[in-house]
């Protein structure tokens, strides 16, 4: 049985259906981007501001729909699938970890992370215990109780990530995840990350910052809304992976600033 | 700059703007009515009069204080705009500028709006009515003018008090505004850190005690026909038992169905979660609404049998329940783009479309039961026992229940189609979950 979580094929995505109308040309928020996700996979996916990356996280986790190109989610094409088998592969498979925490605002944090499997029914002593457990991990035992409005941005973050991981879903899908986080704090969950991924959950990260890309196993580098770059970490250490990393990140930004100078010298 | 600012703001928040000036010109209008109905009574004296003059009087009140409140919604949500020209450095008499333009033209307008449509009102309500309101136009212009004088002053002073505790606070505020913190949960001695049992909520169980007697003893008050000139005074104990039990007994219910109920039904935990904070959201419309309608009813009551205090308690209850109703509408709309992030991510977390407008239903029924439909049987059973003791007809008896019960549902109705067309956006469009705080 193949085990691959999510394929995209050329997908493209146009978020104004009526640009070409207006300006005579479309623009692509993605474009014939090709994307796999396999079990116990972990990418990183960086690139500049406005480049696709949460656009990408988006359409591959059926939050929104692709322009054209196919998505398949399980093996089964999302096309052919009605919006409650969407929202409940979400259910089932997927962790969000977004880069605003996205915690329901009238729940308390214990619910907020509860809701997850309040949907799937599950027991409710083993959703005392796994909350309990995650919260020692994360140390937010003593928000639990508090609405989100009463907690910092730090703490909020740990709650999204809490409320991810605690259906143990095959695929954790992050925006930004240390967005709001001090360096230690960042690394600890990037680590907690690590190690989901060594149990078998696949990671998708989306970020700015190389450090964390360097914890992932393949590195996607998004530019104008394609793929620029796909390198695999393979038997590289994190501090080489990083390196790698950082030289195409640096590349690219050299590149734009000389086409740029290039474009004024040219008028 | 800061009139290039305040374009932008009033471009981007445009349908909210529109709102609130076609809400506040209403108010005014209703309040030029009102102000000539005073006027027509002014010069009387004795204990009829001072009734024909306290009726209006007390809505002139109510609607000076919902304008206020308007405003007070609105600023709620200027934090961050308040933030932005603190940050840009602006200087005080920019600042100065920015409030008087944006608020002062807003009343300013909303009044001279108003004033016009009063005049057209007064006379539609003297073509309806068998009585006729002759009043002063210029007597009603001075109070008016004076009235709108306090409003503008009021609005600068809260603005400018507003603009000051961001300026002492800006850290906090352009980070995260900690309000306060929660009360320990009754189920909260399942959490790995609360070791000890907490204590059963004994306070939070003799209020809701002290709420449910009050009702009953309320209800068989109506009943009891040797105490026919105190039925107001036992509505009034009804409302006041019901929002004991809305404020206490609500989070008291959803502790105790926690673990029992809550965490085994997704739909349940967000309806009761919803009901609770849209309770917290509308809780001074709800206690202005239990104040508004009993006094009405006294009036009623206490003018049996005067023509004039009857056409003028009835102008008077009518407005005031058309005012209650743009005041929810308009708290409402400022409420729900708060919500279109949290059903972005019960999306994402796996809730269905269906699951969604299903909870939000009921998170109205639920609300409506409480606020409008359990005093309204109340307050027909009242009304009837009145009719019984011959203090009104069955015509005044129908007209008032149908009139409440169709604005309420109006609400309802408005209520359920803005829930629907919120989660209808918010589920269909991803740039409710990425939005920045």
């Amino acid at each position: 049985m193949s085990n691959i979580l999510i394929e995209a094929n050329s997908i493209s995505k146009v978020y104004d259906a009526d640009v070409y109308l207006k300006r005579g040309m479309n623009y692509y928020a993605l474009s014939n981007v090709d994307f796999i996700v396999e079990e116990g996979d972990f990418i990183a996916v960086m690139g500049p501001s406005g480049s696709g990356k949460s656009t990408l996280l988006n359409c591959i986790s059926s939050l929104d729909k692709v322009t054209s190109g196919n998505i398949s989610l399980l093996g089964k094409p999302v096309r052919a699938m009605k919006d409650d088998d969407l929202s409940d592969f979400r259910r089932k498979y997927l962790g969000f970890i977004f880069q605003n925490h996205n915690l329901v605002s009238s729940l308390s944090i214990f619910d907020n992370i509860a809701t997850p499997l309040i949907l799937s029914k599950n027991d409710v002593n083993d959703t005392y215990q796994r909350i309990n457990e995650i919260a020692k991990t994360l140390k937010i035992e003593h928000i639990l109780q508090k609405k989100p409005n009463e907690c910092s941005g730090g703490e909020r973050q740990r709650a999204a990530i809490a409320r991810a991981i605690v259906t143990k879903p095959k695929l954790i899908i992050c925006d930004e995840p240390t967005g709001n986080l001090d360096s230690e704090n960042s690394h600890e969950v990037l680590s907690l990350l690590s190690q989901l991924n060594k149990q078998g959950i696949a990671i998708v990260v989306v970020t700015h910052d190389s450090m964390i890309a360097s914890y992932a196993k393949k590195f996607m580098y998004l530019r104008d809304g394609t793929v620029k770059t796909v390198i695999n970490r393979n038997n590289a250490s994190q501090e080489e992976f990083y390196n790698e990393i950082v030289k195409i990140t640096t590349q690219d930004t050299l590149l734009k600033k000389f086409m740029k100078i290039g474009g004024k010298e040219n008028e | 700059m800061m009139i290039a600012y305040l374009k932008k703001i009033i471009k981007s928040q445009r349908k909210i703007y529109i709102t609130i000036m076609t809400i506040l010109t209403i108010l005014s209008s209703f309040e030029f009515v009102l102000l000539g109905i005073y006027s027509c009574f002014s010069e009387s004296k004795g204990y009829d009069h001072f009734l024909l003059k306290f009726i209006p009087a007390m809505a002139i009140f109510i609607s000076f204080f919902l304008t206020l409140f308007i405003n007070n919604y609105f600023i709620e949500n200027k934090n961050e705009e308040f933030s932005i020209i603190l940050l840009s450095g602006s200087r005080m008499k920019e600042v100065l500028e920015y409030i008087v333009i944006q608020f002062g033209i807003l009343f300013l307008l909303s009044d001279i709006l108003g004033f016009v449509l009063g005049i057209v009102l007064m006379e539609a309500i003297n073509h309806i009515q068998t009585y006729y309101f002759a009043y002063s136009l210029n007597t009603v212009f001075y109070t008016f003018c004076g009235i709108l004088l306090c409003k503008i002053i009021y609005v600068f002073l809260l603005n400018f008090g507003k603009f000051f505790q961001i300026k002492l606070d800006i850290a906090d505020y352009i980070s995260h505004h900690t309000s306060s913190t929660s009360k320990p949960s009754y189920f909260s001695s399942r959490l790995l850190n609360e070791n000890k049992k907490h204590k059963f909520p004994i306070k939070a169980f003799i209020t809701t005690v002290a709420g449910i007697i009050l009702i009953v003893l309320s209800i068989q008050g109506l009943f009891d026909n040797d105490n026919d000139t105190l039925l107001p005074v036992y509505f009034v104990f009804f409302l006041l038992g019901e929002i004991i039990l809305i404020n206490k007994t609500i989070p008291l219910v959803y502790d105790f169905m926690h673990d029992r109920k809550l965490l085994k039904s997704p739909r349940l935990i967000l309806i009761l979660a919803n009901i609770m904070n849209l309770s917290k959201i509308l809780v001074s419309m709800i206690n202005i609404l239990a104040c508004v309608i009993p006094i009405c009813l006294s009036n009623f009551f206490l003018g049996m049998m005067d023509q004039e205090i009857k056409a003028v308690t009835m102008v008077c209850f009518y407005i005031l329940l058309i005012m209650m109703l743009l005041s929810f509408i308009l708290r409402f709309q400022i409420y729900l783009p708060s919500i279109e992030t949290d059903i972005a991510t019960e999306k994402a977390i796996g809730y269905r479309y269906n699951q969604l407008l299903y909870i939000y239903n009921f998170v109205v029924i639920g609300f409506m039961v409480l606020i409008v439909i359990i005093p309204l049987i109340l307050y027909t059973l009242l009304l009837y026992r009145a009719y019984q003791l011959s203090y009104i007809t069955m015509s005044i008896v129908i007209t008032l229940v149908l009139s409440y019960l169709i604005i309420f549902s109006l609400l309802a109705i408005y209520m359920i189609y803005q829930y629907h067309q919120t989660i209808k956006e918010a589920y269909n469009d991803v740039k409710y979950l990425n939005r920045s705080e």
